[in-house]
């Protein structure tokens, strides 16, 4: 059983990590502040093909799978949560649509120039009364010949402001409900019809544009429905199941940052005559969060591994998620207490990654989804069938 | 244009702490990297190709997981690669390790540019380009920072005892690239994916090179390590301004700092 | 002692052995504006000190240059002197140079050769090892004498000078050497030392293929922060924008850039580029200025793997000193005057 990491993982593992500490890193604070991930931060991570790790090479992408783009996620999730968010809802849920149920024309028209970062995707599911309940959502596409008129709202949409291509969740046959009435489409943020409302102001990740979309009568051609009609449904757990992976990726990353830069302060802080690092109570500390950041690392790269060879992983998926994002925040929060009082401060990297760490356990499906996700999959295997 | 390009593998220093109090060396971190000269040498390369074409060859002399850095030469945009590697060839000397080189680069002749590193980072040497120039018998540019072809004529900026200059020659020539010169780019995500998956890398061997056990034996042997004392921190000095300012320059002389 | 005249004492065959043996310790010089630079006078008294312990002379080479300097090496140590010039020689260019030095050391032989780890010895040093297929030591630290194997101990810098191994190479000759200039102690002229300076001209040297241009003044851009070998450093303790400014042009003038804590960024006299510690620039500068800086921690983890610290503070408790190589109490802004005074004031 070998864990060793195929070489050319491990050279782009560095280049990535070069490029975060170099290129994002100095940024973060100002990314924060300003409520924007530079445009030339975008490109530059482009034109190395970030903006399209795990989609193959034929259409733009990296060709590095759902591996190669977990350990980006790590290593933008160790200096900046924001852009984290900004390449995973891109690259993740928004092109992933695509790249999973997409026709070949599709990804030859869609998929490619996303994967190549020269445009920006956005994943639309949520709305007002449509969260956890993702069933329920009302944004209806009514037939008019060979096209589709599309009209409601989506909310909380991240990349929602800079977004180029959506691939939005619409009700096509209301009497139908989530099995046969709804439908994906592939939606082009410049069509007539389409804009951006409401910006939320929000506790953290506030570099990321997260907003309403407004659909007022957009006409989509019957050539951008994405995937099986009707099977919208099938299409965004699809989605959404395999996106849960490298978010708990990212979510490794944070935690891993928390304890590295714990470590660093312990190291220099001194009190009562030492660094506190030689309190025990603060290596308790350092001890527990390291073992946790190794169980979750496991669980990630081997969920990785099992998306990239075929093998059934929602239930794992799940798991990242829900643990990824419980340990990011313990681990946050147990660096916030490292620091003190300094740790209260926005001069401190700790006092934004606390802030932005929140959202993980909320987004993408709530913990409390994931723990059903979770359950379900194991009662199926038990003969049990668990409804929501 | 075809130019050879030399790289070294070397242990990040970055890894490695010395404790002077108890004169040991320690890796904290054990990775290893493309010498940072040797990767700016590689990147004024690649700008040459950029602007005018060429074939790119990356060649290094090494253990076998110097293939890594010839993986990661090939990643940023290096045409091909060699790796002479032999275990008739470990332990050697400055003087042997050039010789090696230079018997390689002729066979990958005909060459128009042979780029290298000024120095190393991890053995501070920097005689290597100098030796193979000679030993190539090509004109030689050393502490290159920037390099353009204007014609067949190479321009250079070098730094000549630390301040910038000047200079041409026509090629075949051989640069040697400050580690000061831009730093290297970073190799595009898909092109690291194929530089394994895809890319071949020629292995050398000593017989290859028609090297015998005579020209290899070192002859350079290491009488030990001797450790500077430890940084004595804390002295604090009150007096007069331009007292003060005084011993502030005593000092930076003494640690030749000016 | 003339080797030659020794040889005609005890005759020819006995001699022949010593004949092809390498002996005699050389120092290739270089000359400023005011005679030798500095470094050769005190690569020359080293040469003379092992030289003494090996019993044999020192000669030193020198290219293009007035017997003036000549006399000068005489009097810091050295035996003969060898003025080399000719056709090709007039201003540095490696080729000449190095052929109308190997063509001095096939007939000389001398068992070492040392240069100063300057451009020229960096350029001449290996082409010439090359051809001799022999060894060099270079940017050496100290030199020293292996008396049982009659050979050159070299110390040399390893991991940027964070430690250094020493070298020798027992049996192959000449053996070649850069030193790092301003290792070596300043030695003591002798006016009255004896010795030849001969002036040796060559006819037939290969033309040099590198063209020196002159100097470059575009001006290269400045590296970020963090790869910048000298920093000075501006905290609220240099007052005002005057205060600022002398931190600027001292930084100019070492070579290096300015920077400054989250105080001085908060009065606005740096950019955010410019701030160094927990919320800005990791730095690892060989020299790091810090002028009316408190030390807080925030800071010091911006600075921590700087080789030289010296700070300026009013305050003697101020939390940097601890951790400085040298603290000055006094007012930063005043030293930060007196210091580009002389700055000014010494020559080039």
């Amino acid at each position: 059983m070998d864990f060793t990491l195929p070489k050319e993982y491990e050279l782009l593992r560095r280049m990535i990590r070069d490029f975060a500490r170099q290129e994002i890193a100095p940024l973060a604070k100002r990314v924060d502040v300003q409520e924007e991930v530079p445009r030339e931060v975008i490109r530059k991570a482009a034109e190395l093909g970030m903006m399209g790790v795990p989609f193959p090479q034929e259409y733009g992408g990296m060709g590095a799978g759902e591996l190669g783009y977990c350990i980006l996620m790590e290593e933008i999730g160790k200096v900046c949560t924001s852009t984290a968010t900004v390449i995973g809802a891109h690259t993740g849920i928004g092109a992933m649509a695509i790249y999973l149920d997409g026709t070949p024309e599709q990804k030859k028209k869609y998929l490619t120039p996303l994967a190549r970062g020269e445009k920006i995707a956005a994943f639309a599911l949520t709305e007002a009364n449509a969260g956890s309940d993702a069933a329920a959502i009302r944004t209806r596409a009514v037939r008019d010949g060979d096209d589709f008129i599309l009209t409601g709202s989506k909310m909380f949409i991240t990349n929602g402001p800079i977004a180029d291509i959506v691939s939005v969740m619409a009700v096509t046959d209301p009497s139908l409900g989530p099995r046969g009435g709804i439908t994906a489409f592939i939606v082009e943020m410049d069509w007539k019809g389409c804009s951006v409302g409401k910006v939320e102001d929000k506790m953290g990740i506030r570099g990321s544009g997260t907003s309403e979309l407004i659909f007022n009568e957009v006409r989509v051609p019957k050539e951008n429905i994405l995937g099986q009609f009707g099977a919208g449904f099938v299409t965004f757990m699809k989605t959404l199941d395999v996106g849960r992976v490298s978010l708990g990726a990212a979510c490794l990353g944070g935690a891993q940052a928390a304890l590295e830069r714990s470590i660093q302060w312990a190291k220099a802080r001194t009190q009562f005559g030492k660094a506190i690092v030689h309190n025990q109570s603060i290596q308790w500390m350092i001890a527990n969060m390291a073992t946790e950041i190794e169980a979750l690392r496991s669980l990630v790269y081997r969920t990785a591994w099992m998306v990239d060879t075929g093998q059934p992983f929602t239930r794992y998926a799940a798991m990242c998620k829900l643990y990824g994002s419980e340990v990011a925040s313990r681990c946050i929060s147990q660096a916030v207490q490292i620091y003190g009082a300094l740790g209260y401060s926005r001069d401190v990297e700790v006092e934004r990654m606390f802030r932005d760490a929140r959202i993980a356990e909320i987004f993408e499906g709530t913990n409390e989804i994931q723990r059903i996700v979770i359950a379900s999959d194991i009662m199926r295997q038990e003969g049990v069938r668990i409804s929501p | 244009m075809r130019i050879v390009v030399a790289i070294k593998q070397i242990l990040d220093p970055e890894g490695i702490t010395v404790n002077r109090r108890r004169e040991r060396i320690f890796i904290n971190r054990e990775e290893r990297i493309i010498n940072p000269a040797d990767k700016c040498a590689l990147e004024a390369a690649l700008r040459l190709k950029d602007a005018h074409g060429a074939e790119v060859i990356a060649l290094s002399l090494g253990k076998p997981a110097a293939d890594d850095a010839l993986r990661e030469a090939l990643a940023m945009g290096a045409d091909s690669a060699v790796l002479i590697s032999d275990k008739a060839l470990a332990g050697m000397d400055a003087p042997t390790a050039a010789m090696v080189l230079a018997r390689a680069i002729e066979r990958l002749a005909p060459f128009d540019l042979v780029l290298a590193g000024q120095t190393a980072a991890d053995t501070g040497g920097d005689q290597t380009a100098g030796r193979l120039a000679e030993l190539l018998g090509l004109p030689q540019v050393l502490q290159a920072l920037e390099l353009s072809l204007d014609g067949g004529r190479l321009q250079v900026v070098r730094l000549w005892d630390g301040k910038p200059v000047r200079a041409a020659v026509s090629l075949p020539a051989l640069v040697a690239v400050s580690p000061l010169a831009p730093p290297a780019r970073y190799p595009h995500g898909a092109r690291i994916m194929n530089a394994y998956r895809q890319m071949q890398v020629s292995v050398w061997t000593a017989q290859d090179l028609g090297l015998t056990p005579e020209e290899l034996t070192p002859n350079i042997e290491s009488r030990g390590q001797v450790f500077p004392p430890e940084r004595e921190l804390g002295t604090v000095v009150e007096g007069p301004p331009a007292q003060m300012a005084g011993e502030i320059l005593s000092l930076l002389r003494m640690r030749r700092l000016i | 002692m003339d080797l030659d005249f020794l040889q005609s004492l005890m005759g020819g065959e006995e001699m022949a052995a010593a004949e092809t043996a390498y002996q005699d310790i050389w120092v290739v010089g270089e000359v400023s504006g005011e005679g030798l630079t500095p470094a050769t006078r005190a690569l020359l008294g080293k040469a003379r000190d092992m030289a003494n312990a090996l019993g044999v002379y020192v000669k030193g080479v020198l290219f293009s240059a007035p017997e003036s300097a000549g006399s000068e090496m005489i009097s810091y140590g050295a035996d003969t002197v060898y003025l080399l010039e000719g056709a090709g020689l007039e201003s540095f260019a490696v080729e000449p140079y190095a052929e109308a030095l190997a063509r001095q050391i096939e007939s000389g032989r001398p068992e070492i050769v040392l240069f100063n780890a300057t451009s020229l010895g960096g350029e001449l040093a290996p082409r010439l090892a090359a051809r001799f297929r022999a060894p060099l030591f270079t940017h050496c630290m100290d030199l020293g004498i292996d008396e049982a194997q009659r050979a050159l101990l070299a110390t040399v810098p390893r991991l940027g000078g964070e430690y250094y191994e020493i070298l020798i190479s027992p049996s192959l000759r000449p053996q070649f050497a850069t030193v790092e200039p301003g290792v070596l102690p300043a030695p003591f002229a002798d006016p009255y030392r004896f010795g030849s300076v001969e002036r040796v001209t060559f006819d037939d040297l290969p033309a040099g293929r590198v063209e020196m241009l002159g100097p470059y003044d575009d001006g290269l851009p400045e590296p970020p922060l963090s790869r910048s070998r000298v920093i000075v450093c501006v905290g609220r303790g240099v007052q005002d924008t005057e205060g600022v400014e002398l931190a600027r042009r001292l930084a100019a003038k070492l070579g290096g850039q300015l920077a400054g804590t989250r105080g001085a960024l908060d009065e606005g006299w740096i950019s955010e580029e410019q701030l160094v510690g927990m919320a800005g620039r990791t730095v690892r500068p060989a020299l790091y200025i810090a002028c009316g800086v408190a030390g807080a921690i925030q800071h010091m983890l911006g600075i921590a793997k700087t080789e030289c610290l010296i700070a300026i503070n009013t305050d003697p408790k101020a939390e940097i000193f601890p951790y400085a190589d040298l603290g000055v109490v006094a007012d930063a802004k005043a030293v930060l005057e007196e210091l580009n005074k002389k700055l000014d004031n010494t020559p080039a």
